[in-house]
């Protein structure tokens, strides 16, 4: 099993396309770390205009942390459609190319296909979060010093001190890996019903963006929806940044979006273990 | 003697098609078996099932003695296969894809290993390159190569040589006669060159409308049938007219410009040539054709 979890890990690795994923990560980080290193005074200036009246703001306000926090805010829901373009393909990218028939008549059970293949998506997963975190916290870090950040709510403002922020980053981070596990489970269980390379990723990401829709809108017929679609709670890394913490809350999502990962895996390791090969 | 494969009664249907309608082949051990059937026939179905890439409605599938559906694992660790077409991860090399698939077979291949499958298939000096810079043929090479790599004792090959040059269908008949001879391999070869069966397999199995119509040794089922003679006159209607005022005349299967064929037991054509010869009929040529073709396609058609 870990043999093969190996081998899948080395397919992915070896696959252009897995780097697509980084390479954006990379390319949106840079460059939102270049824009506000050179024009950051004019950002900050504009996003708390309306603070600067009311308080008198003092010390490196644009700092790695601030920026980590501005980064994740933009980049984080961009990162499901990273994932699904990898993990989309896990399965019927071999069904595609024809390898499924070979790669099914070799001595482990189609669970063990199917759970290797996921593990190797959910170790390109955490790598992918990590690179994220390395970047996002690690070198705004590097370059903009350490900070407390400032969390503009429509009701409140809170302020973290610099010491209280590391672990909630490291949360988020982890709420993001989960969060993303739940897109890899998705995209990988409509990779289990078609031959065809490109459509569970392209399903994975209209869905994603049809249920982010649907989560911004605040239309009160959306209410009854929002609770079961998984993108309500993928967010709920904002949560961490709140003063208290409502963990019941965060319990509460991360609850749905472990319960979604089992419901995809379970669907998809039925439905490919009897399913005819017929690719 | 021993049976490697058994399947009893298999049943595959599809919607409302039958693919497969309680089908029941044996391949003893260490024989080479050839599979026929036309298009649609249920060959590849059955081939299929017997690598559990397709689960049959009915029936029971026994591979090295043991039940396919309880020891699975264990039977496929010992099976080879190239399946209709040979398929590999485009973006790694010829030498990366039989270390995976050796892997995927629960071996770590050594150096030597993998040295030894790729020269006997004959891609030494291509084995570094990417398998998306392969021909067909050397795809169809590196799929023979794929099935070797842990040493299976049952090969099952479905279509092998499609793709190859004359060379290269040379040399996979001298690798499954040498697998078979030397090392005691059973095969299982589908194919639609019939005249491949006919050199290679000691026994067949045509499968029509999902079902076996016919299995049993080449030699001893093409024996029970009639020749196919052709006779090449110089006189064309002579010869037409001799036969038709003679026993002859029932036998007689297509005429046309230059030749007469007729279906006769070979020990029937002493006497067709004495008779052509007391009626003066003179000939270019008279031969005979016992075919595998033929045969098939008479079970087939029938």
């Amino acid at each position: 099993m870990l043999q093969l979890t190996l081998v899948e890990l080395y397919k992915i690795i070896t696959k252009p396309r897995s780097y697509i994923g980084f390479l954006a990560v990379t390319v949106v980080i840079l460059l939102i770390q270049f824009a506000l290193y050179l024009q950051g005074d004019n950002y900050i200036n504009f996003v708390f205009q309306n603070l600067q009246q009311t308080f008198v703001m003092q010390g490196n306000i644009l700092n790695g942390n601030q920026i980590c926090f501005i980064i994740l805010q933009t980049l984080i829901m961009q990162m499901p459609l990273m994932v699904a373009l990898v993990t989309g393909d896990l399965i019927s990218g071999e069904a595609a190319t024809g390898t499924i028939r070979l790669l099914t008549t070799r001595p482990f059970s189609r669970i063990q296909i199917l759970l290797s293949k996921y593990f190797a998506g959910t170790i390109y997963t955490v790598c992918l979060v990590a690179w994220l975190g390395l970047l996002a916290l690690g070198l705004s870090r590097l370059i903009f010093g350490d900070g407390d950040i400032i969390v503009i709510k429509s009701e409140s403002l809170i302020i973290l001190r610099s010491t209280d922020v590391l672990w909630r980053f490291m949360f988020a981070f982890l709420i993001a890996i989960v969060s993303l596990v739940v897109i890899s489970s998705f995209s990988m269980m409509l990779s289990c019903f078609t031959d065809n390379s490109i459509g569970p990723i392209i399903i994975s990401m209209s869905v994603i963006i049809v249920f982010t829709i649907i989560g911004t809108i605040e239309v009160p017929i959306f209410d009854y929806i929002k609770p079961f679609l998984f993108t309500t709670h993928m967010i709920i890394w904002r949560n961490l940044f709140d003063n208290p913490l409502d963990k019941k809350q965060i319990m509460e999502s991360l609850s749905v979006l472990v319960f979604h990962i089992a419901a995809f895996l379970g669907i998809s390791l039925y439905h490919f273990n009897n399913k005819d090969i017929q690719s | 003697m021993e049976n490697v494969i058994e399947l009893n009664d298999l049943v595959k249907i599809y919607d409302k098609h039958v693919a497969v309608n309680h089908l029941n082949l044996t391949v003893p051990k260490g024989e080479i078996l050839g599979l026929l059937g036309p298009n649609g026939a249920g060959k590849s179905t059955t081939i299929r099932m017997m690598l559990s890439l397709i689960k049959p409605n009915s029936g029971s599938i026994k591979i090295f003695g043991k039940s396919l559906f309880e020891k699975r694992n264990e039977i496929l660790q010992n099976i080879g296969c190239i399946i209709e077409k040979p398929d590999f991860y485009l973006y790694l090399s010829a030498r990366k894809n039989l270390e995976l698939f050796a892997k995927m077979s629960k071996i770590n291949p050594t150096k030597k290993m993998l040295d030894e499958v790729i020269e006997l298939v004959g891609l030494k000096g291509r084995d570094t390159d990417k398998v998306k810079t392969y021909s067909h043929g050397m795809k169809q090479r590196l799929g023979i190569a794929q099935a070797l790599i842990h040493n299976p004792d049952l090969i099952i090959l479905d279509e092998p040589t499609t793709g190859l040059d004359p060379q290269g269908i040379i040399d996979l008949r001298n690798l499954i006669l040498q697998l078979k001879n030397e090392k005691n391999k059973t095969v299982v070869l589908s194919s639609h060159i019939l005249s491949e069966i006919e050199l290679i397999a000691d026994s067949m199995a045509i499968i029509n409308k999902g079902e076996v119509a016919v299995q049993g040794k080449v030699n001893e089922l093409l024996s029970t049938e009639d020749l196919l003679v052709f006779i090449e006159p110089i006189n064309i209607a002579q010869l037409q007219a001799t036969l038709a005022n003679s026993q002859w005349r029932k036998n007689e299967v297509s005429v046309d410009k230059t030749q007469i064929s007729l279906r006769l037991s070979k020990e029937e054509i002493p006497a067709l040539i004495n008779y052509l010869t007391e009626n003066k009929v003179e000939l270019f040529a008279i031969q005979y054709r016992k075919k595998l073709e033929d045969y098939f396609l008479k079970l087939t058609h029938s």
